[in-house]
């Protein structure tokens, strides 16, 4: 079952007369159609000599033809302004990643718009230093481990009235912002998704994060509140790689649960559940195939077995959060039907080598996560607890105070050292 | 002139002194001069301090301030006889509980023309500890005024909200002004029927903004919806033609639990009230533990349960209501000799405004090259089909059919040159 290399291109629909070349080595590539911006579908296509023809390409298009007449029939906008817009970046030891992330930043720092990365917990100051040769790029450092640590950091110091989150290692696209920032025009929406396109499909491990987890939520623009969807459920309307948050349901809302996600016990889930408490407190999200950002998979095979497992911690850790935070009773029914019908039935598909089945140690590692959830949960908490001073109000859950700006700016200059380039 | 104001703001109210208060004080922040307005505070049946409240703060207002007072117990009524002692051109009519923005007599007066009703931005405020049922109405208001204000939208009477609108004086006395049979509700929608038939154009100000306090949770929803079923077979009386589209969706069948449901408010009016006491246990208890599914089944079997209890008290038995409705033309569908407009032939302006004409009443139909596109069925109680209207009948199509793009981009230009 080893799975050989694929290129990862885009083509637009008004300009594939020329094919695609330069496919030297590979045997087939995933093929992104865009038209107008936004992301229509994408196809496997086989590499003959090197290249795509643009007969080949024109065969595959008629799966696309659905979304595309949809792009096609979207109103150009009223023309009103878009909202002023932050953009934030957490990175933490991935200054290599950062350094690919960050031109296409530089290019909405010119155009006026805020752009922060809050470096968590570096190890040295290598982020520090790369982030200096972009004047417009602001830098935050940010003692704590933990990503959802990182994200309120940038939150709150953000001054655009949404702000856009991306990772490290990922790139922005063209018209990845603007497209983001034109469905807030409707007064209930408080986080908008975008789509996630993989940055190259170079290994194993990549081609198999793509087929089995991915970010890919369809190329149709979809909108979800509680009268519509299951606010527990919320794996469907995309990840923290790629969303924006009005930063006015803040107050409503809450901060990210600082116990959840990337540098704690909990692993993920910190995205996921904020869309929750989103959906849960009357808003409503929207997942916007025009806004793309590239993600690059992890590389290695255990990395990408440690995100399975990180993927099973977190989705019940947060779902533990939900039972014992929010009093969301139908956890208990949820969450032993999930494990029985997604994670059982993966192992159990894998043992008996069924069509189209997860390898076995990714399946394994997903079960051993979700058991693990509940208890890493906990122990993120009291892990928190401990961190932070014990007189300190709960940050997590309960409506921020008022006038956060005066605050913020206290917090950045007497307890962290920032450095504020601008 | 500075003596005799532009427009007269009317607010009826009752019992409500606090919220009344706060409504006027945002009257004073206008960006309008002070002497453009006048402000009728009519109290109905006020029991509480609301006379020595208006009075005191009529002392130092900066608009000139006059408070009515009656025994009607009836918002209709009061609007009405604000409306009667209005000095103004145009008559504001506002909620006590809408704390109007600063640009919100600026953008009624903008939106002003002959014989128009400009409808206001009443943005819902969500309570501070909000219930489920009270997220599910806000978003719910808040998507009712998006879609007004969506371009080429083909307003109907059930777009008049009494709580935020403007009119000229000369137009509502000319209707009649508000029926005051309606004592409960939708009395707004009643009379958007009748400024529709006489010709009034409707018009969304989505800068004529009023936060809207609205502090009703689900129970008392649930008696405005019972107050909703009385009042619908009111208009429906009064207005027959709209009878069939009145109750469309409430006679498409519904599953077994709520014709149960409908079956004992016919049944047993007059015990409804300790079925829907416990049925409100049970959607608190859905609601204490998160239950949502089963939170929303309660929560429209109460909905259907309590129309249809309103249904019930005016007209008496389900044999009773399908004969009334019977006794109405059916469901609007397009006639058979139907206008057809062909988007690839265009008729001439002049006779494209009479075929509009006939097809406000008739339905249209919309080919192009001789093949059906779509068919626009007459829409009673709505406003007369216009060419824009027909662009966005095609784009609304486009969403989940294919329509040919040239049948867009002709209709694209139909609203350009026309």
């Amino acid at each position: 079952m080893i799975k050989k290399p694929a290129a990862v291109c885009e083509v637009h629909l008004d300009q594939m007369e020329q094919g695609i070349s330069n496919l030297h080595g590979y045997e087939r590539a995933l093929v992104v159609f865009r038209l107008r911006g936004s992301v229509v579908g994408r196809e496997w296509i086989p590499v003959v000599k090197g290249r795509i023809t643009a007969a080949v390409l024109r065969e595959h298009t008629t799966q696309v033809a659905w979304p595309s007449w949809l792009v096609v029939n979207q109103d150009a906008g009223d023309g009103s302004p878009l909202p002023t817009a932050s953009v934030v970046v957490c990175t933490r030891d991935r200054t290599e990643d950062l350094a690919n992330c960050l031109p296409d930043l530089q290019l909405l720092a010119a155009q006026g718009h805020d752009v922060i990365v809050v470096d968590s917990c570096p190890s040295d100051g290598s982020s520090e230093r790369l982030v200096a040769s972009y004047p417009a790029i602001r830098y935050l450092h940010e003692p704590r481990p933990g990503l959802d640590i990182a994200r309120n950091r940038g939150l709150q110091a953000a001054r655009g009235e949404i702000v856009a989150f991306t990772d490290d290692d990922a790139q922005v696209g063209t018209g990845w912002l603007p497209a983001l920032l034109r469905n807030f025009d409707d007064p209930m929406v408080a986080i908008v998704t975008g789509i996630t396109m993989p940055l190259e499909l170079e290994t194993e491990a990549q081609l198999w994060f793509e087929e089995t987890n991915g970010f890919g939520r369809g190329y149709i623009r979809r909108s979800f509140d509680s009268a519509t969807a299951n606010v527990l459920a919320t794996g469907r309307i995309g990840a923290g790689v790629n969303m924006a948050i009005r930063r006015a349901v803040i107050d409503h809302i809450g901060l990210f649960d600082e116990a959840l996600d990337g540098g704690t016990a909990s692993r993920s889930g910190g995205d996921q559940e904020y869309f929750y408490r989103a959906l849960s407190r009357g808003y409503r999200i929207v997942y916007e195939p025009a806004a793309p950002v590239w993600h690059r998979h992890r590389r290695e095979w255990s990395a990408l077995r440690q995100t399975f497992y990180g993927y099973g911690v977190g989705l019940f850790a947060w779902w533990t959060r939900c039972l014992l935070v929010e009093g969301e009773w139908s956890i208990v029914a949820l969450a032993p039907r999930w494990f029985w019908r997604h994670h059982v039935r993966q192992v159990v598909r894998a043992l008996l080598g069924r069509p189209k089945h997860v390898p076995l140690d990714l399946a394994l590692a997903e079960l051993r996560g979700a058991l693990a959830g509940p208890g890493s949960y906990v122990q993120a908490r009291r892990v928190l607890r401990s961190q932070i001073d014990p007189a300190a109000p709960e940050r997590t859950h309960e409506p921020a105070p008022e006038a956060p700006p005066a605050r913020e700016e206290d917090a950045t200059i007497t307890s962290v050292p920032v450095k504020e380039a601008v | 002139m500075s003596d005799c104001p532009i427009l007269s703001v009317i607010i009826p109210t009752h019992d409500r002194a606090a919220l009344l208060e706060r409504s006027l004080q945002a009257l004073a922040n206008q960006s309008v001069a002070a002497s453009a307005f006048e402000v009728l505070v009519v109290a109905d049946a006020c029991q509480d301090d609301t006379a020595a409240r208006v009075t005191a703060y009529a002392e130092h207002a900066s608009f000139a301030l006059r408070l009515l007072g009656h025994e009607a117990r009836c918002a209709a009524a009061s609007r009405n006889r604000g409306a009667a002692h209005a000095r103004g051109d145009l008559l504001l009519f506002l909620d006590d509980d809408v704390v109007a923005r600063p640009e919100l007599v600026r953008a009624h007066l903008d939106g002003q023309g002959s014989d128009t009703v400009v409808l206001g931005y009443s943005k819902p405020v969500l309570p501070s500890r909000p219930s489920w049922f009270q997220y599910d109405a806000h978003r719910w208001w808040e998507d009712t005024f998006r879609e007004l204000g969506r371009p080429g939208r083909r307003f109907s009477y059930r777009d008049f909200f009494s709580g935020n609108v403007s009119l000229s004086t000369k137009l509502f006395q000319r209707v009649g002004g508000f029926d005051t049979a309606f004592t409960g509700r939708l009395e707004d929608y009643e009379l958007g029927v009748r400024l529709l038939g006489a010709g009034a154009r409707f018009s969304y100000a989505p800068l004529a903004i009023g936060d809207h306090c609205d502090t009703n949770d689900l129970e008392q929803w649930l008696r405005r919806i019972r107050q909703e079923g009385m009042a619908d077979i009111q208009i429906g009386e009064r207005h027959p033609e709209l009878r069939a589209g009145l109750f469309a969706r409430y006679l498409i069948r519904p599953g077994r639990w709520r014709r149960l449901l409908r079956r004992l408010a016919f049944a047993y009016p007059e015990r409804g009230q300790r079925l829907e006491l416990l049925m409100l246990r049970q959607a608190a208890l859905a609601e204490r533990f998160r239950l949502r599914s089963a939170w929303r089944w309660i929560v429209w079997g109460l909905r259907d349960y309590n129309y249809s209890r309103g249904l019930a008290a005016t007209i008496g038995g389900r044999r009773a209501l399908y004969a009334w409705l019977q006794e109405a033309p059916l469901t609007p569908s397009v006639a058979t000799d139907a206008p057809c407009v062909d988007l690839a032939a265009l008729p001439s302006e002049t006779n494209l405004n009479v075929m509009l004409e006939q097809a406000t009443r008739l339905g249209l139909r919309l080919s192009l090259e001789g093949i059906e596109v779509t068919a626009i069925p007459p829409l009673p109680g709505a406003e007369p089909l216009q060419t824009h209207h027909l662009y966005t009948a095609l784009r609304d199509l486009a969403q989940d059919q294919f329509v040919p793009a040239q049948a867009l981009r002709l209709s694209r230009s139909l609203i350009e040159t026309g």
